[in-house]
C-alpha cells in the first residue's frame, strides 16, 4: 500500500495526493462527480470515476506504446485510482477539434460536423472562464516559457490526435474533438499529463451518430454511466494487445492511420552555433549598429529551407523532416536548427 | 600501384593531383567520377580540391552524399590510404572520415598565399617522408579552412597525436592552429594547404615572393613508400 502523504489537491473531477515515494508520483481518484457548463450544472454519478480511471489507463498505454511520453505509471489499488508521475502543469487547455462542433459552431458559425483540415489546435487558459488564449499572451503571462514550447506543445498534439483517431476509427468511433493538457517533468520535458476520459472528449458512433462522452450529461441524452460503461467496453474489445501505430500503419491490427495523404511544409532554419564565426552575421550587424541602430546587440544570418513534403500523416513528415534537417541541411559540429512542420491537408482536396 | 582522383562536379584541382600522382611518382592514376561505386584495383584514394557542388549548403555537404563516397568510406575502413586535399579535407569532416568541420576563414576573404607549416605527426600515410616538425611551404587557396572541432575533440587530437600539420603562425582561424589531421588509424589524412603545387617550379604560384623549394614532395614520396613497401600499419603513431 503507497503511504499518501501532503494535503491533497482536489479538483472538479480528479483529487490528487504526492505519494510518500523516492519516484516523485503522485495518486489520482476520479471521483464520480459530472459537471458541466463551468460546473453550473453538477451531478454524481457512481461508478464514473473507476470508468474514467480505466478508459484513461486504456489511452494513456496506446499513447506510450506509440511514443508519446504521458504522466501515467500504473492503475492504483482501488478501480477508480491511478498513480502519476508528479508534473509541473501548464495552466492550459489545449483543444485539438477535427469537426466543428460546441463553440466553434457557436463562436465562429461553422457549420456543424464541417471536417477541419489540418485539424485545429486551441488554447484556453485554465481560469474560471477558460477564456481563449493566443501565443503571444501566453509568453506575456509567463503560462509557457518559449515559442519552441508552445511549438512543441502543438506538435506533441498533432501527433497525440494520429494516433487517437486512428484507433478510434479501428473501434467505429468518429472522434470530433478533445481536450489534453500538458506538464513538464523533473528534467523539463513536456509529457501529457491531466485524464483523457469521455469528459474531455467528444467521441460519436461512426454509422449511428450515438453521442459517446459527457454531452451525454450536458445536453441531457440518456444514462451517462451505461455510454461511459458501453465506451469502455468497446475500446477494452478492440486487440487485447493495443496496436501500435509507427510511419502510418499498425504493426498489429493492420489498419492504417490516415488514409489519404496529407500535404505539408516543413520550415527548417539553420543558425551557426553559439560562438561560432559566421563573418555574414559580423557584418551585418557591424554595419546596422554603424547606420546608428545602437539597440541592436547581434544578429545571426541563418539559412531557412522550405521542403514541401507528402506523407500519410504527421508524424511521418516529421520524422522524415527532422531527418532532413539533422543529417543533411546542418552539420551538427557548427550548427542547430528549428523545425517547424504545418499541416497543409489532403493533396486531392 | 594504382591511384583514384575522385571526380565531383566543381573538382578543380583534379588535373594537379593526377600529374603528381602519374608525373611525379610515375604511378598510374583514373579519374573517378562520382557516380561510381566502387573502388575495387585502387591503392590509394586522393580527393582533390575545388568547389564540389558549388560549395551549395556547406563546402563539401553535397558531395558526400555522392555514390562513391559509400566506396570510400569502406576504403578508409579497410586501412587503406585516403587523402584530401582542401575541398577533399573539407568533403572528409562532412562524410565523418575526419572528425571536426572547416568553417568560414576568420578574415572574411578567400585567402590565397603561401604559408609555414609545420609538420606534427610523421608516421602517417601520408607524412613518413618528413622530418617530425619540419617546416614546409604550401601554398593555400581557399574561404573555409577556418578548423573548428569542440574542446573535447581538440583535447582527443592533440592527445592521440592526430594533428599532422600545424601552421607556424596563425592563417585563417583554425582552432590550435590546424591545417591538417588524420583520424585514428593515420590512414586517412586532410589538410587545407595544397601539396600538389609546390613540386615544379613551372607551377609552383608565388614563385616570385617565396622560394621554391619542393615541399610538397614528401605527401606523395610517403604514401607511395608506404604502399612498396608494406602494407599501411594499423596504428602509425610516434
Amino acid at each position: 500500500m503507497p503511504s499518501v502523504a501532503a494535503t491533497p489537491i482536489e479538483g472538479k473531477t480528479k483529487l490528487l495526493t504526492a505519494l510518500d515515494n523516492t519516484e516523485n508520483q503522485m495518486q489520482v481518484v476520479f471521483k464520480d462527480a459530472a459537471t458541466a457548463f463551468n460546473a453550473k450544472k453538477k451531478a454524481e454519478f457512481p461508478g464514473k470515476g473507476a470508468l474514467n480511471a480505466k478508459i484513461s489507463a486504456l489511452l494513456f498505454t496506446l499513447l506510450e506504446k506509440n511514443g508519446i511520453e504521458t504522466c501515467f505509471v500504473a492503475m492504483g489499488e482501488e478501480a477508480n485510482t491511478l498513480i502519476y508521475d508528479a508534473l509541473t502543469m501548464i495552466p492550459l487547455e489545449v483543444v485539438v477539434r477535427n469537426k466543428a462542433q460546441g463553440s466553434l459552431v457557436k463562436r465562429f458559425g461553422l457549420q456543424e460536423n464541417q471536417p477541419l483540415t489540418p485539424p485545429v489546435v486551441e488554447y484556453f487558459l485554465k481560469t474560471p472562464d477558460d477564456p481563449p488564449i493566443t501565443d503571444a499572451l501566453m509568453l506575456q503571462m509567463g503560462v509557457v516559457q518559449s515559442e519552441r514550447q508552445i511549438e512543441l506543445m502543438r506538435q506533441k498534439s498533432f501527433l497525440i490526435n494520429d494516433i487517437l483517431l486512428a484507433f478510434f476509427e479501428s473501434c467505429g468511433i468518429d472522434c470530433v474533438d478533445f481536450k489534453l493538457e500538458f506538464g513538464m517533468n523533473a528534467s523539463g520535458h513536456l509529457i501529457l499529463g491531466d485524464e483523457l476520459s469521455p469528459d474531455n472528449f467528444r467521441l460519436r458512433d461512426k454509422t449511428t451518430g450515438q453521442v459517446l462522452d459527457k454531452d451525454v450529461f450536458r445536453l441531457d441524452l440518456g444514462d451517462l454511466l451505461a455510454t461511459y460503461q458501453a465506451l469502455y467496453d468497446r475500446l477494452a474489445a478492440s486487440p487485447e494487445d493495443l496496436p501500435e501505430i509507427s510511419n502510418g500503419t499498425a504493426s498489429h491490427s493492420g489498419y492504417e492511420i490516415v488514409s489519404q495523404k496529407q500535404a505539408y511544409t516543413a520550415e527548417i532554419r539553420v543558425e551557426s552555433r553559439k560562438g561560432i564565426l559566421n563573418p555574414e552575421s559580423k557584418t551585418i550587424s557591424e554595419n546596422i549598429q554603424f547606420m546608428g541602430f545602437d539597440s541592436v546587440v547581434s544578429v545571426n544570418a541563418g539559412k531557412q529551407f522550405t521542403v514541401h513534403i507528402v506523407a500519410s500523416s504527421y508524424t511521418e513528415a516529421y520524422n522524415e523532416a527532422k531527418i532532413i534537417a539533422a543529417e543533411i541541411l546542418s552539420n551538427p559540429v557548427i550548427e542547430d536548427y528549428t523545425l517547424k512542420l504545418t499541416a497543409l491537408g489532403d493533396v486531392n482536396a | 600501384m594504382k591511384f583514384a582522383v575522385i571526380l565531383f562536379p566543381g573538382t578543380n584541382c583534379n588535373q594537379d593531383m593526377a600529374d603528381a600522382v602519374s608525373l611525379y611518382l610515375k604511378h598510374e592514376v583514373s579519374m573517378v567520377w562520382h557516380h561510381e561505386t566502387t573502388l575495387d584495383g585502387f591503392d590509394c584514394v586522393l580527393l582533390a580540391g575545388g568547389f564540389s557542388y558549388g560549395d551549395y549548403l556547406r563546402s563539401g555537404a553535397i558531395a558526400r552524399f555522392s555514390p562513391i563516397m559509400a566506396a570510400v568510406k569502406n576504403f578508409a575502413a579497410a586501412g587503406k590510404p585516403v587523402l584530401g586535399v582542401c575541398n577533399g579535407f573539407q568533403i572528409l569532416t562532412e562524410t565523418g572520415l575526419l572528425p571536426g568541420a572547416l568553417t568560414r576563414n576568420q578574415s572574411q576573404h578567400f585567402q590565397c598565399e603561401t604559408v609555414e607549416v609545420v609538420v606534427e605527426n610523421n608516421r602517417t600515410a601520408f607524412s613518413t617522408a618528413y622530418t617530425k616538425k619540419q617546416l614546409l611551404q604550401l601554398p593555400i587557396a581557399h574561404a573555409d579552412g577556418n578548423y573548428y572541432a569542440d574542446e573535447a575533440t581538440l583535447a582527443s587530437l592533440e592527445a592521440n597525436n592526430q594533428v599532422v600539420f600545424r601552421y607556424k603562425t596563425q592563417v585563417n582561424g583554425s582552432c590550435n592552429d590546424i591545417a591538417g589531421i588524420c583520424n585514428a588509424q593515420g590512414n586517412v589524412v586532410g589538410l587545407m594547404p595544397h601539396p600538389e603545387r609546390n613540386l615544379w617550379e613551372s607551377r609552383f604560384p608565388f614563385a616570385s615572393q617565396n622560394h621554391w623549394n619542393a615541399d610538397g614532395c614528401g605527401v606523395f614520396d610517403s604514401v607511395a613508400q608506404i604502399m612498396s613497401s608494406q602494407p599501411v600499419p594499423q596504428r602509425v603513431f610516434s
